[in-house]
């Protein structure tokens, strides 16, 4: 923002609607009119948690730009929507996390028509994977990649990010149950394919 | 829940390992750089659809996975070896010689150890591992390597490679061989045409380097290089700028693929930007500073950021306006098309506008117009246009601040609306500063529709002195 000395802006007057809610629902009433700033507001409030979502599902580099991409532009799209039943953020993750996970589970649908007609098989497990950490990481990525995203995503942030699960839940847009369920068959499938590798 | 972890008591060796290999994983960490990337495409949602490199990704792929489904049926129909079409090693695709051109037909992948070749007249369009599209003209050839890397043997080819995110590594880049040439991108859009005594590259966004042996030279948007039968870039007739080579011993650019110093580097690199940003959140700007410097006299697109933080830090947390536009005036000189150039540009008008002296606001108005020049569908252009209407309004220049003030957007909330303010109380001190008739209504305008604005005390003033038949003070 371009700033003059001497001269103070003031915020946007909320007299009358206090709270959080009330700011979202302004600032989301801004972006439908129009409003770039308020928009740009939004984005730089939310896009870090949009790109850990899709780090998550393991979507990296180039297509996770066209993923969060497509994710803002959908979200602007449905803004006018947005009735503020439900915190602004949880209303972004549900956007986000239906999206991220299409687009995981359409990536996984062809790389396995890919595996299957090409006969370019899983790499498997070099035999020495579990004595380094560069091993332990390259098939720990591998492994990962081979379970359904939302399984995927539940260990990731579980495990690795140690987001409680009520707060996975929340970025899921499940029960916390479904996410327990979701963890533990993750951590089977994991078990297994590990025990396999060895 | 137990304070003991998932496997933390496991008994065989894969579950514990499974263990570690979790508890060394990398953690996330948010990339400022992707988030300024994206912002640039999601900016002006109304005009943005949805991403069309993934929409042509997910078409590449139903395409392949349609491809593989034919040939795997054809081959057990014909009863031949269930080996891939496209294997290592593999002869090269047929093709109708003197084919139409069918600009719209699907592109399917080109896998590793493939090898693609056009006919005359016939063009071909293939997804190369790692995503990047080649568009083949007639009589090319192209092969894929192990590796999944392209080698031009002859033709020409436009490559789209999407840029990386987050911090540059060897796996990110692309790299294209052609003869003893390697053109390197972390992101672009380029021509490279083989010819039998010359090899050419055309680079229409992002940039690229050519590297031949330890000498390399980088190109930008709309610039070229050729090696017009020389022995290496650095003898490249038409290498637009940057032509001055690289000695073996100078620091390796960011972009040089392969081998393991190279990926050193790219490691190097992500250790020292994650330092700087750690010693620039510990409120370490000094610190922070001379590791953003030493990323900055590599190449890249770490060095690019880098230099471009290094501004921020100056004006930021320094305290230091002057430097950090002579820091921001180093981005734009080696970086003239750089992904942050806008936000450069915005950061040194944002810095201007708070200095004081004559030959400042000169150069500020220069840049701000500059900005609109060049950026004439910028989000930021209400502002920009608000800052020249004052610019030339303390000059004196009422009728150029005029056109500046009635180009900025009218807005009712937000940040835009305190310039909207601005621009209507400047426009009536325009007309006031010109004696014109409408300067009375326009002071009124501004004060039925902003009793409490900005602006009211003065406007009010100014309409009295006005009623009052005083003479006209300056605004």
């Amino acid at each position: 923002m371009v700033k003059r000395e001497g001269i103070e802006r003031t915020p946007t007057d909320l007299a009358g609607r206090s709270g959080l809610e009330a700011r979202e629902r302004d600032m989301v009433r801004r972006c439908v009119e129009g409003d770039t700033t308020a928009w740009r507001t939004l984005y730089d409030r939310h896009f870090p948690d949009v790109e850990r979502l899709v780090a998550s599902l393991g979507i990296v580099d180039a297509e996770a730009d066209d993923i969060c991409q497509e994710i803002f532009v959908i979200i602007y799209k449905n803004l006018a929507r947005f009735r503020g039943e439900a915190r602004l953020s949880t209303w972004i993750y549900r956007l986000a996390t239906r999206e991220a996970i299409r687009f995981a589970r359409r990536r996984r649908l062809v790389r396995g028509l890919t595996e299957l007609f090409a006969r370019d098989r899983r790499e498997a497990a070099p035999a020495d994977w579990s004595e380094s950490e560069a091993g332990r990481r390259h098939y720990l990525r591998q492994l990962l990649d081979r379970l359904p995203p939302e399984r995927r995503l539940a260990l990731v942030l579980y495990e690795i990010e140690g987001v409680p699960v009520s707060e996975i839940a929340r970025i899921s847009d499940c029960a916390e149950n479904t996410v327990w369920t979701r963890l533990h068959r993750a951590r089977t499938e994991l078990e297994k394919m590990a025990q396999d590798a060895e | 829940m137990s304070d003991s972890r998932w496997l933390d008591d496991a008994d065989d060796p894969a579950r514990l390992a499974l263990r570690q290999g979790l508890d060394e994983a990398e953690r996330f960490t948010h990339s400022e750089l992707m988030q300024r990337r994206v912002w640039a495409r999601v900016s002006d949602p109304g005009r943005t659809r949805r991403a069309t490199r993934n929409a042509f990704f997910r078409g590449a792929l139903v395409a392949s996975a349609l491809t593989a489904v034919t040939v795997f049926a054809l081959q057990r129909l014909q009863g031949s070896s269930p080996a891939p079409q496209l294997a290592r090693g593999a002869a090269p695709e047929s093709k109708p010689a003197g084919a139409p051109v069918d600009q719209t037909q699907l592109a399917v992948v080109a896998p590793a150890g493939a090898v693609v070749e056009t006919g005359a007249g016939e063009r071909l369009v293939r997804v190369l591992p790692r995503g990047a599209r080649a568009e083949l003209a007639p009589r090319t050839t192209v092969a894929v390597d192990e590796q999944g890397r392209p080698e031009l043997r002859q033709g020409e080819v436009r490559f789209h490679v999407a840029p990386a995110a987050g911090a540059v590594s060897e796996a990110k880049l692309f790299s294209v061989r052609v003869a003893s040439y390697r053109v390197v991108v972390a992101g672009a859009r380029f021509v490279v045409k083989a010819e039998a005594q010359s090899i050419s590259v055309a680079v229409e966004d992002g940039e690229a380097e050519i590297w031949n042996g330890s000498h390399v030279v980088r190109i930008g948007a709309g610039e070229t290089w050729s090696s017009d039968g020389a022995a290496g870039p650095a003898s490249g007739t038409k290498a637009a700028r940057v032509g001055a080579p690289r000695a073996a011993h100078e620091k390796t650019p960011a972009l040089a693929p392969g081998g393991e110093a190279d990926n050193q580097v790219a490691e190097q690199d992500r250790e020292d930007l994650a330092a700087a940003r750690a010693a620039r959140a510990a409120s370490d700007p000094r610190r922070a500073l001379a590791l953003y410097e030493h990323l900055a006299s590599r190449t890249g697109p770490a060095a690019e950021n880098a230099l471009y933080e290094i501004g921020g830090i100056y004006h930021d947390q320094l305290k230091q306006p002057a430097k950090a536009v002579a820091a921001w005036d180093r981005y734009r000189t080696r970086y003239p098309n750089g992904l942050l150039r806008a936000e450069a540009d915005l950061s040194v008008i944002d810095t201007l506008a708070t200095l004081e002296g004559s030959d400042v606001g000169t150069r500020t108005l220069n840049e701000a117009l500059s900005f609109l020049k060049r950026y004439p569908h910028s989000e930021r252009r209400g502002e920009v246009s608000r800052v020249v209407g004052d610019l030339y309004r303390e000059r004196g220049n009422y009728h150029a601040a005029l056109d500046f003030y009635r180009a900025v957007p009218s807005a009712s909330s937000g940040a835009g609306a305190a310039d909207a303010d601005d621009a209507a109380f400047g426009q009536a001190a325009c007309l006031y500063a010109l004696r014109d008739d409408g300067a009375d209504a326009a002071l009124r305008a501004y004060l039925a529709q902003r009793p409490h604005g900005r602006h009211a005390r003065d406007a009010a003033r100014l309409l009295g002195g006005q009623r009052d038949g005083h003479d006209k003070e300056t605004p």
